[in-house]
């Protein structure tokens, strides 16, 4: 049996009785990125902020690295390192001395401490930038340095919650290259994000949530595999807008960008090379942003027209 | 429990080194030095306002130019001046700190609760604390480490603040501080910091509580009020009790001239001092004792005071200490052979050992309170 670093199993999370997180269950294996997605008020944060216990779930468990999470936090967090959007330090002290406060509390011997500071400076590219205070820090100097303090203590397991948010595009770029070299290191990761590209890019397994719930989850082959028959993109190179009366199928044609590509949830290749040559109409794989909005759509329709509990919590799409 | 020193040590010197603390240090330095100063300008009040008045005719001078009050605190002041100019070596003097305590016993809860208030809610409000609590130790623990450095940071700024006056007071005044008193003293100086202790916890909880620096003030605020109101509520309580006080000894003339002709002179022989002027302080100082008698048995008969008003509390136990300060310093200028404040340690301790108790059990209260609010806390 694979080892699986983190296993969520039904994690829940009320607020005055209603549930932001609900029955969320997930595992990530070995060294693999796990990107939780999903609309704002999706529940990521919460999941997030639970993963890491900075609060407690209502219930359901959490277990990193064969420990449950809820019995045993202090050791959990040994091997835990995290980064969340706009990462506060204490302004006066520098980045160096930052990171020498909090790499303190990990057991280091002070030359072990001093050579793990160096070490992460340099990964995060902060060495020039090590006696500035950090007050004086870009915010994207401040998320490498956030970086840079949750892989101190070389944990086995890092968290990233909207780590990009609120960071030029020049410092997203610098983050996303440190994730991409903490992918070949081997760590094990998972990371929200509302930017769907970064999660394409980064992730070998996702979820997406929405409402508090899993509405799909997989690989991101697996989960646009499974939509093969059910969701169809058609690129039609007319010059005009198409006005075609398309009868019952209209309500489910998505136009995105320009009015030549059309989102269908049926097959409309005969109706279209009817309506236009057939070298002009071109069948192409939805992008991946579109397959995410696409499920949520699913979801909030399914949602709002079922009765059944059960029957809303079951994934629409979900891989192996 | 290492990590637990090394947490409370960074919080220490973060808070040592901050404005706030610069800015309460000077605060009490100020205070203090208001003490001292009023006792010198109470003086040189005396002397301007005999020297305009005249000595020949200086009983008919209305007290309202005095802008005191009675004869007896001319000659409490003229006493407590004198005393702590008195030579070195003849015991030292508690009695300015009687004054001060009076001070203090708004100020420090003011001082405490303006450095507490914002412990958790700052933290919480600049993402700070999710640093600190994916770190591999306890909420609990990461809370009360805080809690612990803060705390031994305020505590040792006032504990600076009243052993800097000490040592300006002992080199300007040339008091010196030794045996009975120096354990008053150091008492004195335990039951301030219980009570500034007391009121950093209060702080702390209400900013755990309050999540939001904002309405962490308005609380520590409102808490601060209803305590104002609490205490000179039960003052007038007490007051209306009290009434049954003993007369104060009359002062004669002969006596009263003599103690305005004190304010005038340099340095005090007790050899010039008249004998009715030497009865006459010996019935103030059994008057003084009478009164001290009859406010400590009214605060046991209702010590329950001290319960509900933590102000009185700290007063009655200060009272308690410095009770003795003024029939001593009478004893130490007047008669030969004077000593330091009497009665023993032993009874100074039993008496206010309830008192303590109480402070210490109310910290560790705040302490538990402070510890469930900080593991409960979710970021």
């Amino acid at each position: 049996m694979t080892f699986r670093p983190i296993v969520v199993s039904e994690l829940t999370r009320e607020y005055d009785g209603v549930p932001v997180v609900d029955r969320v269950s997930f595992e990530v294996s070995a060294s693999s990125i796990f990107g939780l997605i999903g609309p704002n008020g999706a529940g990521k944060t919460t999941t997030m902020k639970m993963l890491t216990g900075l609060i407690r779930p209502t219930a359901g468990s959490i277990r990193m690295l064969g420990k449950d999470f809820l019995k045993h936090p202090a050791a959990v967090r040994r091997s835990l390192g995290h980064v969340y959007a706009n990462m506060a330090f204490y302004p006066h002290l520098s980045g160096e001395e930052n990171l020498r406060f909090f790499g303190r509390f990990y057991g280091f011997s002070r030359p072990e401490l001093k050579a793990r500071i160096e070490h992460v400076l340099d990964f995060a590219d902060l060495l020039d930038a090590r006696t500035r205070h950090v007050g004086a820090y870009s915010s994207g100097m401040k998320q490498r340095l956030g970086i840079a303090k949750a892989l101190l203590h070389d944990p086995e397991i890092l968290l990233f919650d909207e780590a990009t948010n609120g960071v030029d595009v020049e410092g997203t770029e610098d983050i996303r290259s440190l994730m991409f070299e903490l992918r070949v290191q081997g760590k094990t990761t998972v990371i929200t994000s509302h930017r769907l590209d970064e999660i394409e890019l980064l992730c070998d397994r996702i979820a997406i949530l929405d409402k508090g719930r899993i509405v799909a989850s997989g690989g991101l082959g697996e989960i646009r595999d499974a939509l093969t028959g059910v969701l169809f993109k058609y690129v039609v190179n007319s010059p005009q807008p198409l006005t075609l009366d398309w009868g019952d199928a209209a309500p489910r044609i998505r136009y995105t960008g320009q009015a030549s590509v059309i989102l269908s949830e049926r097959d409309l290749m005969t109706r279209l090379a009817a309506a236009f040559p057939t070298d002009r109409v071109e069948v192409v794989r939805p992008t991946f942003e579109e397959v995410c909005l696409w499920i949520l759509r699913k979801s909030h329709e399914k949602r709002d027209g079922a009765d059944s509990t059960d029957t809303q919590n079951a994934p629409l799409v979900s891989g192996r | 429990m290492k990590q637990g020193l090394r947490m409370a040590n960074h919080f220490l010197a973060k808070r040592l080194a901050s404005y706030q603390n610069l800015m309460f240090f000077l605060l009490l330095l100020a205070v203090l030095f208001a003490g001292i100063a009023s006792m010198q300008s109470d003086r040189i009040g005396y002397q301007r306002a005999y020297a305009a008045w005249g000595t020949s005719d200086w009983d008919s001078m209305p007290v309202a130019v005095l802008e005191i009050g009675t004869a007896h605190q001319t000659v409490y002041s003229a006493v407590s001046y004198y005393f702590t100019h008195s030579a070195e070596g003849r015991g030292g003097g508690l009695l300015p700190m009687r004054f001060v305590m009076q001070w203090l016993t708004f100020i420090l809860p003011i001082v405490a609760l303006a450095a507490s208030f914002t412990s958790v809610s700052e933290e919480l409000e600049s993402g700070v604390i999710q640093s600190l609590f994916v770190l591999p130790i306890s909420h609990r623990f990461i809370g009360l480490a805080k809690l612990f450095g803060e705390s031994l940071a305020l505590l040792t700024t006032t504990l600076l603040g009243l052993g800097t006056i000490a040592l300006i007071a002992a080199r300007a005044l040339g008091i010196s501080w030794s045996g009975p008193q120096l354990v008053r003293a150091l008492l004195g100086l335990l039951v301030v910091g219980l009570y500034v202790t007391v009121f950093l916890l209060l702080g702390s909880w209400i900013s755990a509580k309050a999540r939001r620096s904002s309405k962490a003030l308005w609380v520590v605020a409102a808490v601060f009020l209803g305590l104002f109101v609490l205490h000179v509520s039960i003052d007038g309580v007490m007051r209306m009790r009290a009434s049954s006080l003993p007369e104060l000894p009359a002062v004669s003339s002969d006596v009263h001239l003599y103690f305005a002709q004190l304010q005038r002179r340099p340095v005090l022989s007790t050899a010039e001092a008249p004998g009715d002027v030497v009865e006459y302080l010996s019935e103030l100082s059994d008057y003084s004792a009478a009164v001290s008698e009859r406010i400590r048995a009214q605060y046991a008969r209702e010590r329950w005071i001290g319960l509900v008003s933590v102000s009185h509390l700290f007063l009655a136990v200060e009272g308690e200490l410095l009770q003795d300060e003024f029939p001593s310093a009478v004893g130490i200028v007047f008669r030969e052979g004077g000593d330091a404040a009497g009665g023993s340690i032993g009874a100074s301790l039993a008496a206010v050992a309830p008192e303590i108790a109480w402070l210490i059990l109310l910290a560790l209260a705040l302490t538990l309170a402070n510890g469930r609010a900080l593991s409960r806390l979710e970021v």
